[in-house]
């Protein structure tokens, strides 16, 4: 992924956040609209990328449909062999299915992220999907 | 889905009061969309970010899996004028399968002018077919008519049409709903509300992308029962996609 793209999402990524923390609607909806724009213009691209669609998915309320929202970022994220969003959209996933309180499932999710998460090196996700594992565990 | 079951249950409670002969909400004036959310404590979700209808348009491609139609006619489906719309209570045992998921076929209703729009586009006549899973989440199905032959499955419902609200009459012959669905059952999908109050969010949507055709006398004799177009202007899309 290209640096300015990045920027640009996490830009708007962090909008919606402040937007999110004082109930801005108004502004969070214009973000979420930019960033499904860029999504849409970038699907099935060289510019595709899971990330984008991880942060879509991140950002909307509706659990079923931020569901397929990640679903998205999962098939981009196989498409380009990107072993670490895979792990990253299964986690998110998960915790998602933790929220609705169906735990067979956010546990089934996290056991993917981790199988995953496995065969890359990075400390911080290995972190957290064992955090969030060993919380489901409780 | 633990808060599936509590919306799902305050839906199907809002399915039975919607069509309900007691309307004190409508579709013009001091009771009209504008003010629905003011009418009653109960209709605050009228006001809410995830509204329906809305207008279809800037589509993400998803691979949406085929909706599994298994709708099977039975004799004595019910066909009501509720002062709002004319709504059929199908029999039970008819379903549709989506995400893995079986939800029940409890209704259909008709509104016209469209209550959605397909990039930008308002259709003279849109049914609206009203399923429930065993947890009370729900999915609708929208198939839009545009107008041209005369829908002979529509003509069998309208044969039955009570003229008046508060009445009913009972559907003979039997009618197949599935013979409303366009033949190409592929769909666009977002999640919305109901479109009467109280407005309640959480509904699945899954709008047919082909219309099928109804006449303008089929048009015309469903405008004609209820008096007025019984279509919720266009709702805000806020934070939602809509997936193809």
């Amino acid at each position: 992924m290209k640096a300015p793209l990045y920027q640009e999402i996490l830009d708007l990524c962090q909008t919606m956040a402040e937007a999110s923390a004082v109930e801005n609607e108004t502004d969070y909806s214009t973000a979420h609209q930019v960033l499904q724009k860029l999504c849409q213009t970038n699907q099935n691209t060289p510019k595709d990328h899971p990330l984008q669609w991880e942060a879509l998915a991140d950002f909307t309320h509706d659990g079923d449909q931020a569901l397929d929202i990640y679903q998205l970022a999962l098939n981009c994220a196989e498409k380009l062999a990107l072993v670490d969003s895979q792990a990253s959209v299964l986690l998110a996933i998960a915790q998602r299915y933790d929220e609705f309180e169906e735990y067979d499932k956010a546990k089934e999710f996290a056991a993917q992220a981790n199988a995953f998460v496995e065969k890359i090196n990075s400390n911080e996700l290995k972190v957290e999907i064992s955090d969030f594992m060993s919380k489901l565990s409780i | 889905m633990k808060k599936n079951v509590v919306l799902g249950t305050l839906l199907l409670i809002s399915i039975n009061v919607w069509a309900g002969e007691k309307a004190h909400w409508g579709y013009s004036g001091n009771t009209g969309p504008k003010n629905w959310a003011q009418l009653t404590s109960e209709n605050a979700s009228c006001d809410g970010k995830n509204q329906s209808p809305i207008n279809l348009t800037g589509f993400v491609e998803a691979t949406t899996k085929p909706i599994k139609f298994n709708y099977q006619p039975k004799a004595g489906d019910e066909i009501l004028n509720n002062g709002h719309t004319v709504q059929v209570n199908y029999q039970q045992g008819s379903s549709i399968s989506v995400d893995g998921q079986k939800f029940a076929l409890k209704q259909f209703h008709f509104h016209a002018p469209s209550e959605n729009h397909i990039n930008g586009h308002s259709f003279p006549l849109e049914m609206h077919l009203v399923h429930a899973d065993d947890n009370g989440n729900l999915a609708v199905v929208a198939v839009m008519f545009e107008q041209g032959s005369a829908n002979n499955e529509l003509s069998n419902a309208w044969n039955n049409m009570p003229k008046h609200n508060g009445n009913k009459n009972t559907l003979t012959p039997a009618l197949s709903v599935k013979n409303l669905l366009p033949n190409n059952r592929d769909y666009y999908r977002f999640n919305g509300s109901l479109t009467t109050p109280p407005c309640s969010e959480g509904v699945r949507w899954l709008v047919m992308k082909d219309a099928m055709s109804a006449s303008a006398q089929q048009i015309s004799a469903f405008k004609a029962v209820l008096h007025e177009p019984n279509n919720r202007p266009i709702q805000a899309i806020n934070a939602r996609t809509i997936l193809q």
